[in-house]
């Protein structure tokens, strides 16, 4: 089974801090359960497009992605993050591929097309 | 002891990497003003001033706008005009992901990021055309063993600086620092085995010092890098790249 952990929008400092605090405990009670985790991230926010909350919400998302990767890599544990395009949804099959494809694990899955020639951290 | 660049604000300016950052400015021609929590940043300005260097201090907490506040206070007082903030305040609270606590992963959140974009929104209104950001973040932002609270922080801040960048563009520069493995009281306290074992996956061929990253911070911060913004400096002696 795949938890998905998707960024909301973050209107003030609370609200990042609210949703970064989440995404910390929904993704290490889906470690402790040996699910894997998919983050959704806005492209537009890891890019730094958007508010600067989004953006840091966005940015955090990743690192926690990272984080993740790097302590669960040998151990068994699947994390990647989809970046899609804003109001996007992930494609299924991506999203299915994120959760379940060994090879795929502790990547940036970018799926935004208005992200071609910018640069994703 | 002329100032002739404005006022630089640092925060975590008691510790050791804010104190070579606040010494690297002033030396730049910065009047430095020294922001802590921690009351110890009395000493180092006196001991700034003592050595010929401008330097002020102001004693805050920054997770409230209080704190803020006392900080705008004081950069008024300076009686120059605000051109560089570097937000090096930080701190860890390392464990690993199912040991870490809800309070420690909030903690760091709040300390590393929130804090820092709380300053920094807050300050906008004394920024002077041409200023500059500076924000710590980390190599340790594309991944670290033990850190998640830390790794999420140092990204998010990132996130933040990239976003700031093209908000507050053309009249305020944004960028970030990330420091890889320096030699401070944190690493000093590491097993010598352990740390010799990270030195040698560092191209450079050896620890970084606080000087290396004040450096770049002072690059950054100077109008020699005038057509930098949005972007991070990574300061690692190649170990990002490196096996």
């Amino acid at each position: 089974m795949t938890v998905i952990i998707k960024q909301a929008p973050a209107p003030s400092l609370t609200d990042v801090a609210t949703q970064l605090h989440d995404a910390f405990v929904a993704s290490r009670d889906a470690i402790e359960s040996a699910e894997a985790v998919v983050f959704i991230a806005n492209a537009p926010d890891l890019i730094g497009q958007g508010s600067v909350e989004d953006a840091a919400v966005a940015g955090g998302l990743l690192g926690l992605m990272r984080a993740l990767m790097f302590e669960g890599g040998t151990k068994g544990w699947h994390v990647n993050l989809i970046a899609v395009d804003r109001g996007e949804e992930a494609d299924p099959e991506l999203l299915a591929a994120a959760g379940a494809v060994a090879s795929i694990n502790g990547q940036v899955l970018n799926a935004s097309v208005a992200s071609i020639g910018k640069v994703i951290p | 002891m002329t100032a002739t660049r404005g006022c630089a604000v640092v925060t975590g300016a008691a510790g050791g990497l804010g104190v070579t950052i606040a010494r690297r400015l002033a030396g730049d021609g910065y009047t430095v003003l020294l922001v802590d929590v921690n009351p110890a940043v009395q000493e180092v300005a006196a001991s700034m001033t003592a050595d010929g260097l401008p330097a002020v201090m102001c004693v805050a907490d920054l997770s409230d706008d209080a704190g803020v506040a006392l900080v705008a206070d004081a950069v008024v007082r300076v009686g120059e005009p605000l051109t560089v903030l570097v937000n090096n305040a930080g701190i860890t609270r390392d464990a690993r992901l199912l040991k870490m606590s809800d309070a420690d992963f909030d903690l760091v959140i709040s300390v590393n990021l929130i804090a820092a974009m709380r300053l920094t929104l807050g300050l906008e209104d004394l920024f002077v055309p041409g200023s500059s950001v500076v924000n710590m973040s980390s190599r340790a932002a594309l991944g670290n063993f033990g850190q998640a609270n830390y790794v999420t922080s140092k990204s998010a801040l990132v996130g933040f600086t990239r976003a700031l960048a093209q908000r507050w563009a053309p009249r305020v520069r944004v960028n970030a620092v990330a420091p890889g493995l320096i030699d401070t009281p944190m690493t000093q306290a590491m097993p010598s085995d352990v740390l010799a074992t990270l030195v040698a996956k560092i191209p450079a061929g050896r620890i970084g010092t606080p000087a290396d990253v004040a450096s770049a911070v002072s690059f950054l911060a100077s109008p020699d890098a005038a057509y930098l913004n949005g972007q991070v400096l990574t300061v690692c002696g190649g170990r990002s790249l490196a096996p």
